[in-house]
C-alpha cells in the first residue's frame, strides 16, 4: 500500500510538472538588436542576420531580432537613456553595436564578458588589436565584428573639371598641406563651393598630432597647446576660413549627394552612402565617377591613420541561455565566409587574420568596383600606415562630440567673419592671420572649459 | 472514458455473478458512485460556465486582443486623421500666405526652383510640428507642382519628413531627416538628410496618393484614408500613409499631405500586450488581389516566425486560418474601415503555438482527470480498508472464538451477533446436554438389545437348526413321488388358486386370505378343495409342509 502511495504520488509529481505549466518550453531565444551597420538604406548585417536567422539560429533556437538600425551618435544617446531608465527610454536590447566609449555610461557589470564563451583557439583567430580594443579592466565586453578605417573619396567627375581649368592634379589630394591648398582653389573656382568635408575632427587630430610626435589625449584630456596641435590645426583652419574645407554639422554623404562637396575623409563603410550620381536644385542629375585615395598625410609627419569601427556588445542576462545564444551569433557573424560577407557589402574590414589574409590576397572576388577601389586603397595604407585605435577615458564620447562642435562652430563663425570683412575690403592675409590665431585660442580655451 | 465505464461494468458483473470479497466489492461500488459523482460535477461545472471547454481560452485571449487592437488602431487612426484635417488646412493656408508674399500664383510655382524652396522653408515648420504631434513616423506635403516638368519621371514636389533612428513608439528622442524636399531646408533646419534623400517625389510610387492628387475636390474631412503599405523605394522600410488632400480657397486640391506610418513604427506602437498568451500578435491587413498585405506588429514574447507580409485567408468556424509562406497562423479577423478604405484587424498566433497550447490544456486535464482518478482510488482503498478491517477482524474472531461472551467489537451489529451468537451457543449447549443424555440413555438401550439381538440370534440358530433338523426328518418321512406331484401340481393352479396358495405360503390364515381376496369362506373352502386336489395333499399342515420343503429346495438351488 505504501509503495502504491508513494508510486502514484510520484506519477502525480511528474504530471504536475510537465502537464501544468503555462509556458511551451520549445520557444527559441529571441535576442533583439540595435545596431549601426545601413542606417536607413538596405543594411547589409540585416541580410547576414535573415541568413543566421533561416540557419544557425534555426539550427539552435536563436533569433535575432533587428528593432532599430540607427547611427553611432544616436545609439550611444538612445543606450544611455535606456541604461539610465530616463523618462521615454525604453528597455536595453539584448545586442547593440557601439563605441566601446559607451561601455562605461551602461556600467561594465551589467556587459557580458565575451571571453567565458570564447575558447583560446577561439580567441586567437581574431585581429589581436581589434580584439584588444573590447576589452575594458580585463574584460572583453566589446566583440569586434567589423572594422573601418579613414579614407579620402573624391567625385572624380567634378574634379576632373576642376583641375582641367586650374591645372592641379589628383597627387595633391594625397598630402593634407596640398590638399587644403585645394580646398582654397576649389573654393574660388567653384564661387564658393566647398570642396572638401572632414567628417571627425577629433579622429583629423588624433591621427595628425600622433603623425608628428605629439599626443593629442594627456592624462586623460584632450590637450591643444602643443606644438603638433598648432601644427595640425593651422593649415586645416586656414582652409576652413577661406572657404572650401566644410565646417557645417551633418555628414558628408549629405552634401555629396548634391555636390555640396566633391570630396571627404571618412571610414571606408561610408562608400555605402556615396552615390554614383548627384542631384542639383532642377532636379536634374548626373552620375559621376567616384575614386577612393588612401588617408592623407602631412609630408613631414609619420603617415597614421585611425583603426574604428563599433563593435558587438551583449546585456548579461540571468537567463544564460540568452548569454550562450549572443555568443552564438558573435561567433558566427565573425566566421570567416560570414564575417567577408559582411564586410565586403558594407565597407569594412574583417576582424579575423584569416579573413584579413584571404581578403586582401584576392581582392578580384570583389564583384563591385568601387569596393575594389576601397579595398586597393586600404591595402595600398597596409604597411605603411600606423593604424591608431581610439583612446578610452573619462567620458571620452562626451569630449569627443563637445570638442567637434567647438571646432565647427567656432571656424564657421570665423568664415562667416573673413568673407564679411573681405567684403568690406580689409586685407584677406591679416584678416586670415588674426582668425587663425583667434579661432586657435577660441577653441584651446573651449577645450579647457 | 467509455472503456473505462464497460470495465467497471463488466467488475459489478463479476462481483453480482462471482464470489468477491467484501471489500473488493466495497471499493468497485465506492469507486463508481465517487467517479458518477465526480463527471456530475465537472459536466455541471462546464454546463453552468464555472469551467470553459477546451481551446476557449485561447479563443477568448485571441478575442479580446481583437478587440483591444481594434479599438487601438481605430482611435489612433481617428487620431491621426483630425491631424491630417488641421494639417491640410493649415498646409492651405500656408500656401496661400508664401504665394501672397511671393505676389505669384500656385500654377507659377512650377519650374521655379526658388521659389518651391521657399514654399517649402515656410511649409517645414508645420509640417515638422504635425509630425511632432501626431503618432506617425513620418509626415509629407505634396504640392501638385515640380520643380522640372521637363524631366521623363514626373515627380510632385514638397517636403517628407520621417524621424531617424526610430526604435520606440516614444519619438521623442528621435532626429528628423529630410526623406524628400530641398537639401537646402535641411542645412536650414539643421537636420540629416535621410540616406536615400531625393528631391522631389515620383509620380506612380505611391499611386493612391497619385488617385488623391488628381481626384475631384469634395469634403475634406471624408476624404481621408489609409493607403495600403508600399515598400518605400532604395531603404529596408515598408509604410503606409494616412493622406488627405489639399484644397485651395476654390476647394481644388493643390496637392495631398498626411502622415506615415512605418511597418516598424506599427510594430512598436501595437505591440500586443496583456492577453495572457505572449505569442499573440496583430496585424492591420489590406486585400489584394488574390491575398492580403499588412503591417504586423510585435508580441509579448519577442518572438514570431519570420514571415513574408502577405497572407492568405481561410474562414472557419470561429477562427480564421492564415497562411504567409510555409507558415500557418490561427486567428481572428474583424473589418475596419479608415476614412474611405476597408482593412482587415487581425490577431494571430503561429498553428505550432496554438497546437502547443491546446495540447497544454488537454495534458492539464488528462493530469487533472488522473490526478482525480488516483485520489479516488486512494480514497477508495483507504475507505474500504478502514470500514472492512475490523469486520474481518470480528469475522476471524468468530471464527476462532469459542466463547461468545467474550467477543468485543466496535461495530454494534458485530457486538449484537456476539450476543445473539452466545445466546445460541447456551441454547445449543443444552440442546446437546440433552442429546447426550439420550444418546447414553439410547447407548444403554442399544447395549440391552444388543444382548437381546445376541440371545435372538441365538435362538434363532438353534430354531434354525431345529427347523433343518425337522425339514430333514420330515424329508425322509414324505413320499418323494407326493412331492412330485405336489410340485408339479402348483403350475396347474388357477391365478386365484396361486394367490390363496401363495398367501397360504405367507403364514396368512383362512380370515386375513377372505379379508385379503374379498371372499366368502365358503368361496376360499372351494379353492381350497382346488388346490388340494391338484396339489394331492389332504390337509393345510400337509400343503404348508410340502410348501417349506419346496422352499427350502429352492433356497438350496439358488446357493
Amino acid at each position: 500500500m505504501k509503495k502504491l502511495c508513494i508510486f502514484f504520488l510520484t506519477i502525480i509529481l511528474l504530471v504536475g510538472m510537465t502537464g501544468c505549466g503555462n509556458k511551451v518550453t520549445n520557444d527559441p531565444i529571441t535576442l533583439t538588436m540595435w545596431h549601426v551597420y545601413g542606417s536607413q538604406t538596405e543594411s547589409p548585417l540585416n541580410v547576414m542576420i535573415d541568413e543566421f536567422n533561416q540557419t544557425k539560429g534555426k539550427e539552435s533556437g536563436i533569433v535575432i531580432s533587428v528593432v532599430s538600425v540607427t547611427n553611432s551618435t544616436a545609439i550611444d544617446d538612445a543606450l544611455i537613456a535606456s541604461a539610465n531608465n530616463e523618462p521615454g527610454a525604453v528597455p536595453m536590447p539584448d545586442l547593440f553595436t557601439a563605441y566601446p566609449r559607451v561601455a562605461e555610461e551602461i556600467g561594465l557589470d551589467r556587459l557580458l564578458d565575451w571571453s567565458g564563451y570564447l575558447s583560446e583557439e577561439e580567441r586567437s583567430a581574431y585581429v589581436d588589436e581589434f580584439l584588444a580594443e573590447g576589452v575594458i579592466d580585463g574584460r572583453l565586453v566589446m566583440l569586434p565584428i567589423a572594422k573601418s578605417t579613414e579614407l579620402l573619396f573624391l567625385n572624380k567627375t567634378i574634379f576632373d573639371r576642376f583641375a582641367a581649368d586650374t591645372g592641379v592634379s589628383e597627387e595633391e589630394l594625397l598630402h593634407f598641406e596640398t590638399l587644403f591648398d585645394l580646398c582654397c582653389q576649389y573654393y574660388d573656382w567653384s564661387d564658393g563651393a566647398e570642396m572638401f568635408q572632414i567628417n571627425d575632427f577629433y579622429y583629423y587630430f588624433l591621427v595628425n598630432i600622433a603623425g608628428q610626435g605629439g599626443q593629442f589625449i594627456q592624462d586623460g584630456k584632450l590637450d591643444c597647446n602643443s606644438e603638433e596641435f598648432e601644427q595640425a590645426y593651422l593649415p586645416m583652419a586656414r582652409a576652413a576660413i577661406h572657404g572650401g574645407l566644410c565646417t557645417g554639422d551633418g555628414y558628408a554623404s549629405d552634401r555629396w549627394k548634391t555636390a555640396e562637396v566633391i570630396s571627404n575623409i571618412g571610414s571606408t563603410a561610408g562608400m555605402l552612402y556615396l552615390r554614383d550620381y548627384v542631384t542639383y536644385q532642377d532636379n536634374t542629375t548626373e552620375e559621376i565617377e567616384t575614386a577612393v585615395y588612401p588617408y592623407p598625410a602631412f609630408s613631414d609627419a609619420s603617415p597614421m591613420v585611425i583603426q574604428r569601427g563599433t563593435g558587438l556588445f551583449a546585456m548579461k542576462s540571468e537567463d544564460e541561455r540568452k548569454n550562450e545564444a549572443a555568443a552564438v551569433f558573435g561567433k558566427w557573424i565573425t566566421e570567416e565566409e560570414h564575417n567577408l560577407d559582411f564586410v565586403i557589402a558594407s565597407g569594412y574590414l574583417p576582424v579575423t587574420e584569416n579573413a584579413f589574409s584571404t581578403l586582401f590576397s584576392d581582392m578580384g572576388t570583389i564583384e563591385d568596383e568601387k569596393f575594389q577601389m576601397l579595398y586597393g586603397a586600404v591595402s595600398q595604407m597596409d604597411g605603411s600606415y600606423t593604424f591608431c585605435p581610439l583612446p578610452l577615458y573619462d567620458a571620452s564620447g562626451e569630449a569627443q562630440s563637445r570638442f567637434e562642435e567647438t571646432v565647427k562652430s567656432v571656424l564657421s563663425i570665423a568664415h562667416r567673419d573673413y568673407i564679411s570683412r573681405i567684403e568690406h575690403g580689409d586685407d584677406p592675409e591679416t584678416i586670415m592671420s588674426e582668425l587663425l590665431d583667434s579661432s586657435l585660442s577660441e577653441i584651446r580655451r573651449a577645450v579647457e572649459r | 472514458m467509455i472503456l473505462c465505464l464497460k470495465e467497471i461494468k463488466s467488475a459489478l458483473e463479476t462481483a453480482q455473478t462471482q464470489g468477491v470479497s467484501m471489500r473488493r466489492r466495497l471499493m468497485i461500488y465506492l469507486f463508481t458512485i465517487m467517479l458518477f459523482f465526480a463527471l456530475l460535477i465537472a459536466m455541471l461545472l462546464l454546463l453552468f460556465g464555472a469551467i470553459d471547454p477546451i481551446g476557449y481560452e485561447i479563443e477568448r485571449a485571441l478575442g479580446n486582443q481583437l478587440e483591444n487592437t481594434v479599438n487601438t488602431i481605430e482611435r489612433q487612426s481617428n487620431d491621426q486623421a483630425a491631424y491630417a484635417l488641421a494639417f491640410s488646412q493649415q498646409i492651405a493656408a500656408a500656401v496661400k500666405d508664401e504665394l501672397a508674399d511671393a505676389g505669384i500664383t500656385f500654377d507659377q510655382l512650377r519650374n521655379t526652383p526658388d521659389a518651391l524652396e521657399s514654399m517649402q522653408n515656410k511649409l517645414f515648420e508645420v509640417v515638422n510640428n504635425n509630425m511632432l504631434l501626431t503618432p506617425c513616423s513620418g509626415a509629407f506635403c505634396f504640392l501638385n507642382t515640380t520643380v522640372n516638368d521637363t524631366l521623363p519621371d514626373k515627380s510632385y514636389s514638397g517636403l517628407y519628413l520621417k524621424f531617424a533612428n526610430l526604435y520606440a513608439e516614444n519619438t521623442i528622442h528621435n532626429d528628423v531627416c529630410l526623406f524628400r524636399g530641398f537639401s537646402t531646408v535641411a542645412r536650414e533646419k539643421n537636420m540629416n538628410l535621410h540616406s536615400t534623400w531625393q528631391l522631389e517625389t515620383q509620380e506612380g510610387v505611391f499611386p493612391e496618393i497619385d488617385g488623391l492628387m488628381s481626384g475631384k475636390s469634395g469634403n475634406l474631412s471624408g476624404a481621408y484614408f489609409l493607403t495600403s503599405v508600399y515598400k518605400l523605394p532604395d531603404t529596408w522600410e515598408s509604410v503606409r500613409f494616412l493622406c488627405i488632400p489639399i484644397l485651395d480657397s476654390h476647394g481644388v486640391t493643390i496637392g495631398v499631405c498626411g502622415f506615415e506610418i512605418s511597418s516598424l513604427y506599427f510594430s512598436l506602437s501595437h505591440k500586443t500586450m496583456g492577453s495572457g498568451q505572449a505569442h499573440i500578435f496583430c496585424a492591420l491587413l489590406t486585400e489584394e488581389t488574390d491575398h492580403y498585405a499588412g503591417q504586423i506588429a510585435g508580441n509579448q514574447s519577442g518572438y514570431f516566425p519570420l514571415v513574408e507580409n502577405t497572407f492568405s485567408l481561410e474562414n472557419r468556424a470561429n477562427l480564421t486560418t492564415f497562411h504567409s509562406g510555409d507558415t500557418e497562423f490561427i486567428g481572428k479577423i474583424q473589418e475596419l474601415k479608415i476614412g474611405t478604405t476597408a482593412h482587415t484587424v487581425a490577431v494571430m498566433l503561429p498553428a505550432t503555438e496554438y497546437q502547443a497550447l491546446m495540447q497544454t490544456v488537454r495534458l492539464k486535464i488528462a493530469a487533472f482527470l488522473f490526478i482525480a482518478s488516483v485520489a479516488i482510488l486512494i480514497s477508495v482503498l483507504w475507505g474500504s480498508k478502514k470500514y472492512v478491517t475490523p469486520i474481518l477482524k470480528d469475522l476471524e474472531q468468530i471464527k476462532t472464538s469459542t466463547d461468545w461472551t467474550q467477543g468485543e467489537s466496535h461495530v454494534s451489529e458485530i457486538e449484537d451477533l456476539f450476543a445473539f451468537l452466545a445466546e445460541q451457543d447456551r441454547e445449543h449447549e443444552a440442546a446437546l446436554s440433552a442429546l447426550n443424555q439420550e444418546r447414553l440413555e439410547a447407548q444403554s438401550r442399544q447395549e440391552r438389545l444388543q444382548s437381546k439381538l445376541e440371545q435372538t440370534s441365538s435362538d434363532l440358530g438353534s430354531a434354525q437348526a431345529e427347523i433343518a433338523r425337522l425339514a430333514y426328518s420330515r424329508k425322509q418321512e414324505i413320499d418323494p413321488d407326493d412331492f412330485q406331484y405336489f410340485l408339479e401340481g402348483i403350475s396347474q393352479l388357477t391365478p386365484t388358486e396361486r394367490k390363496v396358495f401363495d398367501l397360504y405360503l405367507e403364514g396368512k390364515n383362512a380370515k386375513e386370505i377372505i379379508a385379503i381376496l374379498g371372499v366368502t369362506e365358503n368361496t376360499l373352502k372351494f379353492h381350497n378343495k382346488n388346490i388340494y386336489n391338484k396339489l394331492g395333499v389332504s390337509s393345510r399342515k400337509q400343503l404348508l409342509r410340502y410348501a417349506t420343503l419346496m422352499k427350502q429346495q429352492e433356497e438350496n438351488d439358488q446357493q
